[in-house]
């Protein structure tokens, strides 16, 4: 068993996860509606404070800041937009475009004028509320927190019979990968949100340790548990706004789920590393269609993972991070910047800035399901020697939605570590087959080709089972 | 002038999809002190645990190897076609010429579409080959 265990090593390692890159999902669910919950009878805006639906990750994600546990609108967009076989009710739009020969699969759409309406006004859903709160039917979500929901929360009844308030709520994500003849875990991850009480929750994400990409010298055969977040936020205030404490992967440019990806791993964001983890406070609001997210941090040297259950394991150093610009229904664009003060001995100086957009003509034209996205960084870092140099990295990805559940993939990396430094450079293409067959589960196929400056081409075929609740 | 266009355009799908790189010298050129001069195994030996060992299990395999020199686990990988195991300073000595032509010159270990080692681990590498291959 040996090899299998270190093939687990190996692939933690350098290459694993990619999945699906989750700011898509954000991008291409404005074409309609019922995405994201079912559509009331008549709709009546309300005013821009109480406006919950946007493009932001705080749409779908409990965390604000995006990635992790979904909360019930996600989860409404999973079952009923993602997968092949709905089983929420599917967005009229979306009845027909299920794979050849497959057909009208799903059993919880109704296919005619009886589809599920929820409340039309948040005074309608406060009136209906204990009828509503009686038809749930959720096992993964339980208990409605005391008191009445304020005009900011999610409202029950408008996710079908999902618990859309619920007082705990215990998720899974497991991806399963497959490298040469070999089938390993790769991630797993048990979040846990609690919501006593209105405006207030608290966020733990426990998940396997993932291993260093970038410095030798922090080898280490661990894999074991850790908090991949806590924190404690107050939330659920006009304009979307929030402030949460604790550790978390600070906020900047598009939070790719592939975390191999340059964009994210040459500055301290990949998503599977304890390194990526800092503790301090972010703060952020979206109000429909412009977004901010802002935070101060502290963190662990560079080379050092912070400790697994001690979020105030931290060194000397700090850093803070802004993510601000505007998501409209067909398109967003968004900048960020991060800075990182510490001494050589803790990984050096860095500021990086971040341009990235996103581009979905799949809204205004029907026929064309197509969705584009791109973030380009550059920023200087320290070299050990103390000395200054810049990076540069690049990253493009299109997606086509061939069918419900089916989506072909092509995604192009560039990096350049260190642009004083000759044929260091390196690009990376993939093209993906992503399948969905039911909620919660993604077979994820990818072609992959290493063009580095010099040397010689490299490929493979890395493929993903991504199973999540 | 192609560098400060390649910068301008990065944003641009296009321009990128060719090479755009940038530095004209090399890391031993422009920041001598970025590792030691002469590393000692202890600073090489991480490189390889990290980057290639989770392959390269054991000691055995390559052409100077006699094959009862070879643990249980350079055995199977051999059957898999990974070879040779590299978990020691005397295999990675063993097979120093057919590291330094993946490293250096085909650039192609990690294979497929691992990231392949950084400069600096390279520079450190090349450093400790030049300073004899100390194996203490
Ligand atoms: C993902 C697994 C993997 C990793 C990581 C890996 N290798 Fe390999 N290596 C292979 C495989 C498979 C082969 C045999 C097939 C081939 O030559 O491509 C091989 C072959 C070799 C060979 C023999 C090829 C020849 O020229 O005869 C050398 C030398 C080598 N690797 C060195 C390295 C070094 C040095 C590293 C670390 C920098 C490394 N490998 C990392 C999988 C790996």
């Amino acid at each position: 068993m040996r090899l299998t265990h270190v093939l687990v090593v190996a692939a933690t390692l350098s290459l694993a996860a990619t999945a699906q890159a989750t700011p898509m999902y954000a991008a291409r669910s404005a074409r309609t509606c019922e995405n994201c919950h079912v559509g009331p009878n008549k709709w009546e805006n309300p005013p821009l404070a109480d406006r919950k639906c946007n493009m932001s990750c705080q749409s779908c994600h409990v965390d604000p800041a995006g990635g992790g546990m979904r909360n019930t609108s996600g989860r409404f967009f999973g079952q009923s937009t993602l997968p092949m076989i709905a089983t929420s009710p599917r967005p009229t739009d979306d009845w027909d475009r299920n794979a050849p020969y497959f057909g009208r699969r799903d059993r919880a759409t109704s296919y005619d004028a009886n589809l599920p309406v929820g409340p039309n006004t948040f005074a309608e859903a406060m009136e209906d509320f204990e009828e509503l709160s009686q038809e749930m039917a959720d096992g993964w979500a339980r208990g409605t927190p005391q008191g009445k929901p304020s005009a900011y929360g999610l409202l029950q009844g408008r996710y079908e019979r999902l618990n859309a308030d619920p007082v705990l709520r215990v998720g899974a994500d497991l991806r399963l990968a497959y490298l040469g003849s070999l089938i390993f875990p790769m991630q797993i991850d048990v979040p846990v949100a609690v919501h006593p009480v209105h405006h207030l929750t608290f966020l733990v994400n426990t998940g396997v340790r993932g291993r260093s990409g970038e410095y030798a010298e922090t080898y280490t055969k661990d894999h074991s548990f850790y908090f991949r977040e806590a924190f404690a936020m107050l939330h659920e205030a006009p304009y979307q706004a929030y402030i949460k404490a604790g550790r978390f992967v600070p906020s900047f440019g598009l939070r790719l789920d592939d975390h191999t990806s340059r964009i994210r791993r040459s500055f301290e964001l990949d998503g599977a590393l304890a390194e990526s983890r800092v503790t301090g406070v972010e703060i952020g609001a979206m109000p429909n269609y412009p977004f901010l997210n802002a935070s101060w941090f502290r963190m662990a040297s560079r080379t050092r993972a912070p400790g697994d259950w001690d979020i105030t394991d931290v060194d000397d150093g700090w850093g803070s991070a802004i993510n601000a610009g505007f998501r409209e229904l067909s398109w967003s664009v968004g900048a960020s910047a991060m800075i990182r003060r510490r001494s050589i001995d803790e990984g050096g100086d860095t500021s990086t800035y971040g341009l990235y957009g996103v581009l979905n003509p799949w809204r205004n034209h029907r026929s064309l399901p197509l969705t584009y996205q791109f973030e380009y960084d550059t920023g200087s870092l320290q070299r050990a020697s103390g000395r200054s140099t810049d990076q540069v990295a690049f990253y493009q990805e299109a997606n086509y939605v061939a069918w419900n559940g089916v989506t072909l993939l092509l995604a192009h990396d560039f990096s350049d570590p260190d642009t004083e430094i000759i044929d260091d450079e390196e690009h990376r293409l993939q093209l993906g087959l992503q399948v969905s067959p039911y909620a919660g589960v993604t077979l994820d196929g990818r072609f992959r080709l290493l063009m580095p400056a010099v040397g010689q081409t490299g490929s493979d075929l890395f493929v993903q089972m991504h199973f999540y609740r | 002038m192609l560098k400060l266009m390649c910068r301008l355009f990065a944003g641009v799908a296009v321009a990128m999809m060719v090479a755009c790189g940038s530095g004209d010298r090399t890391l031993n050129e422009v920041d001598p002190d970025v590792v030691a001069q002469k590393p000692s195994f202890a600073q090489v030996y991480p490189i390889f645990q990290r980057d290639c060992i989770p392959c390269h299990t054991g000691t055995g395999g390559g052409e100077e190897d006699e094959e009862d020199e070879e643990d249980e686990a350079g055995k199977r990988n051999r059957t898999l076609g990974v070879e040779p195991g590299l978990e020691s300073c005397a295999a990675i000595i063993n097979n120093l010429e057919d590291i330094v032509e993946d490293v250096f010159i085909d650039n192609n270990m990690p294979p497929g579409a691992w990231p392949r080692l950084t400069t600096k681990e390279k520079l450190t590498i090349e450093r400790w080959i030049d300073g004899g291959t100390q194996c203490d």
